[in-house]
């Protein structure tokens, strides 16, 4: 609330949930709006931010549409920092409403130490410009390389879209990175550029994501790669649409306790003949956690991805499906699961996975858990003229105990001990002690 | 006990012949495509192979690939493939079947075999030169046919960018052996000395060794072939080789002989 104050007279303002609910029947017009510490950001991407606030018909509806606007304004990035100050104005239910802002830092540089996915040590250096043109834009790059060699460098450009409660954006990057691939015992080049726009929905419950991607790849085989790994060596291009779908009610993403997640999302590679690589891929992923007794709590996911060839050449090796490794089928190498040839992975053309976790949370309750589990997951061949036969023969199931630890929803790590149940006997499973960093684990 | 013998032999022979033939089982040689694809050097090179294992009568599949280049371990083509065993390039496969005792030289002193080696030696080291110079380093031929053909089996923008690589690729190898400052004059010449080279020492015989089939044979007459028969902005090279007509002549002889049969 506010006193209307003459000059000279020092201003005192107070918390809006004084005032909340009480005023519903107080009119308001919103006479203008002010930002203090505004420097680079545009006039035209603040109008777009809060011209709704002028529609505020009664005091209840101002100083909840000025709470949503400052939130809003840092969610998107265009403020660190802003807080809305209602003033009374000199006219009969007038206000003014004051934002005090504080942009975010313009240029950041950085270094970290970090893991991959794949659980190799790796360091990062990154440079981040943001609210390049006053819309709230960042322009940032980074290198990042890995004890192992693989290397990767990335520029990347993105704009959020403004506008009353509207959370979508455009971005683009463009990058080039080398890595090994331990499963098929080749390297890989890789240069990319990738166009993507995403919305949010019903209250940012729902999410749609779509991009453009165009990608040059090389795959060297090394001496010991499998023949039929060589027999894909060369250089391919793929041009790709994809779209994406998710329902996400869940508290923390990166470890949920409570909540739903459901992904659907397809890709097409090659449409009207433009690049190598022509396929199909549908991809279904569902997450659901729900507390049980005492401080336990259970969590499920699925996941299933079908890629079909569009073309008429069988799917390139790295277009097929692939599954194993620390982060869905555990105890199993990365992406060692699918038509094995020689100690190496062909992938497939079809793969389901499931897995079910009890956690408990250790010491501090939301960093530290300890987690028991049994994942299953099969991957049929690109061939395979029965998949549902497929897939239920060449099922593997693995089931281990460990501790999880997630750093401030950035990172979680895992260190558990897995046997496996049920493989075939060329798989690379090892029993014992594995370790797994990341973001998305099953 | 002479009967004893030869019958002895004769077991032995037979055993080590088929130890020959069971471990020649499924070779596969993989080329890039011949019609639109192979450079001049890589026709020669595949066409001499397929040649050589014609002459020893190993029967071999080839199989046309658009990714051979990657296929091969060290880029060489053609690659022979036979069960886990992979070799690339004329000398290595020569060099396999000659550890299999199934080689055409056997029958050489080893002061021929010296000379065979010298006079493929010739080919090797200055008429495929000649061949890699004329189709990266000749601004003309590269843009009219070398860029086109290495391009064809990739789609756009792959298809342009590609070649581009791939000739700064072959600038910087042959800069290594100080060939990529030569004029085409200058390349000419070589291949010119090389031909007399080879002609002289062909002379009147029937192949390069004397009355029998060797692997110089083959090698010489793959890239004799290629020369004659690709069609190319320049023809200088066919044209100095038209110039020593017992080489061209050998050629259609070979081509007869175990192509046309």
């Amino acid at each position: 609330s506010m006193e209307g104050g003459g000059y000279g007279r020092q201003k005192h303002f107070h918390r809006a949930d004084l005032l909340h609910g009480k005023c519903e029947d107080a009119p308001s017009i919103v006479e203008a709006v002010q930002f203090h510490g505004v420097r680079i950001t545009k006039g035209d991407a603040l109008l777009q931010e809060v011209a709704e606030l002028y529609k505020s018909s009664n005091v209840d509806e101002l100083v909840k549409n000025c709470h949503l606007a400052a939130r809003h304004l840092q969610e998107v990035g265009l403020m660190d920092n802003a807080a809305a100050l209602i003033d009374t104005a000199p006219s009969k239910n007038g206000y003014i409403v004051n934002f005090v802002v504080r942009e975010p830092k313009s240029f950041t540089l950085g270094a970290k130490v970090g893991m991959s996915t794949q659980g190799d040590a790796d360091m990062s250096m990154h440079a981040a410009r943001h609210s390049v043109n006053g819309r709230g834009e960042v322009a940032d790059a980074s290198y990042t390389y890995t004890v192992k060699g693989d290397h990767s460098f990335n520029v990347s450009l993105s704009k959020p879209l403004l506008g009353w409660q509207r959370y979508s954006g455009i971005a683009s990057s463009l990058s080039r990175s080398f890595a090994y691939l331990p499963w098929n015992k080749s390297n890989l080049e890789e240069n990319s550029l990738v166009l993507g726009y995403h919305n949010n929905f019903w209250g940012r419950k729902l999410l749609q994501q779509i991009r453009l991607n165009a990608i040059w790849r090389t795959l060297l085989a090394t001496k010991e790669s499998a023949f039929a790994v060589r027999e894909h060596a060369g250089h391919t291009l793929k041009v790709s649409a994809e779209h994406e779908y998710s329902f996400d009610t869940r508290d923390r993403p990166i470890l949920a306790t409570k909540g739903v997640l459901a992904k659907f999302g397809q890709e097409l590679a090659g449409a009207f003949g433009i690049g190598d690589a022509a396929f199909v891929r549908h991809q279904l992923d569902i997450q659901a956690a729900a507390p049980l007794f005492s401080k336990f709590f259970l969590a499920a996911s699925f996941h299933a991805k079908r890629i079909e060839s569009m073309g008429q050449n069988e799917l390139h090796l790295l277009d097929r499906v692939y599954l194993g490794g620390q982060s869905d089928l555990r105890g199993f190498a990365l992406n060692s699961i699918g038509t094995r040839i020689d100690s190496s992975c062909v992938g497939g053309g079809c793969g389901v996975a499931g897995a079910v976790h009890l956690y408990r949370p250790l010491f501090p309750a939301d960093s530290l858990f300890a987690h028991a589990f049994v994942a299953s997951g099969s991957v049929a061949s690109v061939r395979s003229r029965n998949l549902m036969r497929d897939l239920v023969e060449s099922q593997r199931v693995s089931v281990g105990a460990g501790v999880t630890f997630v750093f401030k929803n950035i990172l979680r790590l895992e260190l558990n001990y897995v046997h496996a149940l049920k493989k075939t006997a060329s798989d690379s499973f090892s029993r014992g002690l594995h370790f797994g960093a990341g973001i998305n684990f099953m | 006990m002479a009967a004893g013998d030869s019958v002895l032999i004769g077991l032995v022979e037979e055993a080590l012949s088929m130890h020959v033939d069971s471990e020649w089982h499924e070779a596969k040689l993989y080329t890039p495509f011949f019609k639109d694809q192979a450079q001049l050097y890589e026709f020669a090179d595949c066409l001499a192979v397929q040649t050589f294992l014609r002459m020893a009568q190993l029967p071999v599949q080839t199989k046309q690939r658009p990714n051979t280049e990657f296929i091969s371990p060290t880029g060489e083509m053609p690659v022979l493939q036979m069960g886990s065993i992979l070799i690339p390039g004329f000398t290595g496969i020569v060099d396999l079947v000659r550890k299999k005792d199934a080689g055409l030289s056997s029958h050489l002193t080893d002061v021929q075999k010296a000379d065979m080696a010298a006079q493929m030696a010739v080919i090797d080291n200055i008429l495929r030169r000649v061949e890699m110079y004329i189709v990266w380093l000749h601004d003309e031929t590269y843009s009219r046919v070398t860029s086109t053909r290495f391009g064809s089996v990739y789609k756009w923008p792959l298809s342009s960018v590609l070649p581009v690589l791939k000739r700064r690729e072959m600038r910087e190898k042959m800069n290594t052996i100080d060939w990529a400052n030569k004029t085409l004059v200058d390349v000419m010449e070589a291949a010119d000395k090389a031909f007399r080279c080879l002609s002289c020492h062909l002379g009147t015989q029937d192949y390069l060794m004397g009355s029998r089939v060797t692997e110089a044979d083959a090698l010489l007459f793959g890239h004799l072939f290629a020369i004659l028969t690709t069609r190319l902005p320049t023809m200088e090279l066919s044209n100095a080789l038209r110039k020593y007509p017992n080489l061209v002549e050998y050629a259609e002889r070979v081509e007869n002989e175990y192509f046309k049969k």
